[in-house]
């Protein structure tokens, strides 16, 4: 533990010494985003025609993020540009209150404008807040319809279609630790379509 | 192809359900309601619904097996008051035009959820009966099986939405002309029923006018004249005395579905 302590300490020290003398004008980022949310579209699911009742989804689960995107610093705190995500998102099939009869699995691109503005700049450290808004891409579904299923259900029928939405992102809180001239690590918190929360690397020049 | 498939099973299916033969029921008040006696499904579409939806409803209880001959709506309001097997249709030609005359001026009327009898799922197109197990409800599922559950639970989306109906009798007093009651002899008042549009009505419904003196004898045409027009009646007295004058709508089994009253106190 004291080695992983003394490693941190010396890391930090290092950072200290290849501090930035002037704002970088351009950020390349890298993250990976935790626990998303977005609406999506809801697919276009049959009626059973058993009870005259239409099958929906339900227990929508996203997977972790992986972003990347692209930051010009119009001034020394404000920097906007795009951002790139991509997850999946899995859906279970229901017929009202029944147990789940099928999944079906999207494929999401996102693309977002994103705008960052740094309000706090210490020496190695800086904080900031980002927010975007931008369109999620949700790829033709896969059903994979389970074995509780029985010959009279239509799920088979249901036709999964491409759909878009629009998402957004709001991270009131973020750190970049710049422990190299070029390089930080960042990370951040809030809510969106990118996650909760997200973690990585930026390349500053 | 299996969509084309499916497709041409389900004209089939449609063909099977129009083909049949309509017949008409009445509302307890006697307003028709448009059924349909269906075709049986075959025994192995009943043996493989019924096994369906109780393994897809680990939290209902069967009560009887899966059927084609009778739906929710049908069950709820017609067959579990001893009406005839057969399918209903909520709608016909606007949205809940056949189901709704049975809770509109008729039987049934709105109540709250803790009073209710039927209940209506409006945005399920979906009807149930309370069960006699307390906070359960029993409900055909539409060819499925019939069911006991929870009243949010089963094959239908929006079940949050219920529409509550029990059947009451109406007792309320009627309007009287002069106000206080009071009255003189050969004064003429006439008395009527504060809501006439919301009476139930219907080909049986009954509506009789009674005057009684204090003894619970029958004083029209004796000691009060008596004028009726619908759910107004004019009314002099001939001798002093303390009355009772109701307006009563009974079913023409005898069953009583409102009653309203007044006790003029005639001077003189």
């Amino acid at each position: 533990m004291k080695y992983y302590l003394s490693l941190l300490f010396v890391i930090l020290l290092a950072g200290g010494l290849y501090a930035q003398e002037s704002a970088s004008k351009h950020e390349l980022f890298v993250g990976y985003g935790f626990a998303p949310i977005a609406s999506i579209p809801e697919p276009d699911l049959p009626v059973d025609v058993m009870v005259n009742a239409p099958y929906s989804t339900d227990n929508k689960r996203f997977s972790e993020t992986i972003n990347v995107g692209y930051l010009f610093h119009v001034s020394d705190p404000l920097a906007i540009g795009l951002s790139y995500s991509h997850n999946t998102v899995k859906r279970d099939v229901v017929l009202g209150s029944s147990v789940p009869l099928a999944e079906i699995k999207n494929t999401c691109h996102t693309l977002m404008v994103t705008g960052k503005y740094s309000w706090l700049r210490l020496k190695q450290f800086s904080f900031y807040s980002r927010i975007g808004v931008g369109i999620m891409s949700v790829e033709k579904g896969k059903m994979d319809i389970f074995d509780v299923s029985s010959e009279y259900m239509n799920l088979s029928s249901a036709t999964m279609e491409r759909d878009k939405c629009i998402v957004w992102q709001a991270m009131p809180i973020g750190v970049e630790w710049n422990f190299m001239q070029h390089l930080a690590l960042f990370a951040e918190v809030g809510a969106g379509s990118a996650g909760c929360g997200m973690a990585g690397v930026k390349i500053l020049f | 192809m299996k969509t084309h498939l499916f497709s041409f099973w389900m004209v089939l299916l449609s063909m099977n359900i129009y083909a049949d033969s309509y017949i008409t029921l009445y509302t307890k008040c006697g307003k028709t309601i448009e059924a349909i006696i269906l075709a049986e499904m075959s025994a192995a579409e009943i043996a493989e619904a019924n096994s369906y939806y109780t393994s897809t409803y680990p939290n209902a209880t069967y009560l009887a097996s899966a059927t084609q001959t009778y739906n929710c709506h049908s069950y709820a309001w017609n067959m579990s008051q001893g009406g005839q097997t057969c399918w209903l249709n909520a709608t016909v030609n606007s949205l809940n035009d056949n189901i709704s005359k049975y809770w509109s001026r008729d039987y049934y009327s709105s109540t709250e959820e803790s009073k209710t009898q039927k209940i209506f799922y409006y945005q399920s197109d979906h009807s149930a009966v309370v069960s006699s197990i307390s906070g359960m409800y029993e409900s055909k599922w539409g060819r499925a099986p019939l069911m006991r559950h929870a009243p949010g639970y089963g094959p239908y989306s929006n079940m949050d939405k219920r529409f509550y109906c029990r059947h009451d009798v109406v007792y309320e007093s009627l309007q009287c002309s002069n106000g206080t009651g009071t009255t003189r002899v050969g004064v003429s008042s006439t008395y009527s029923v504060k809501y006439p549009g919301d009476l139930p009505f219907g080909s049986y419904v009954l509506p009789t006018w009674i005057v009684e003196d204090g003894k619970g004898e029958d004083v029209i045409g004796t000691k009060a004249n008596v004028t009726i027009s619908g759910t107004i009646a004019t009314i002099s007295f001939n001798a002093s005395g303390i009355y009772e004058v109701s307006y009563n709508l009974h079913l023409s089994g005898g069953e009583m579905l409102a009653s309203y009253w007044f006790e003029p106190i005639v001077e003189l």
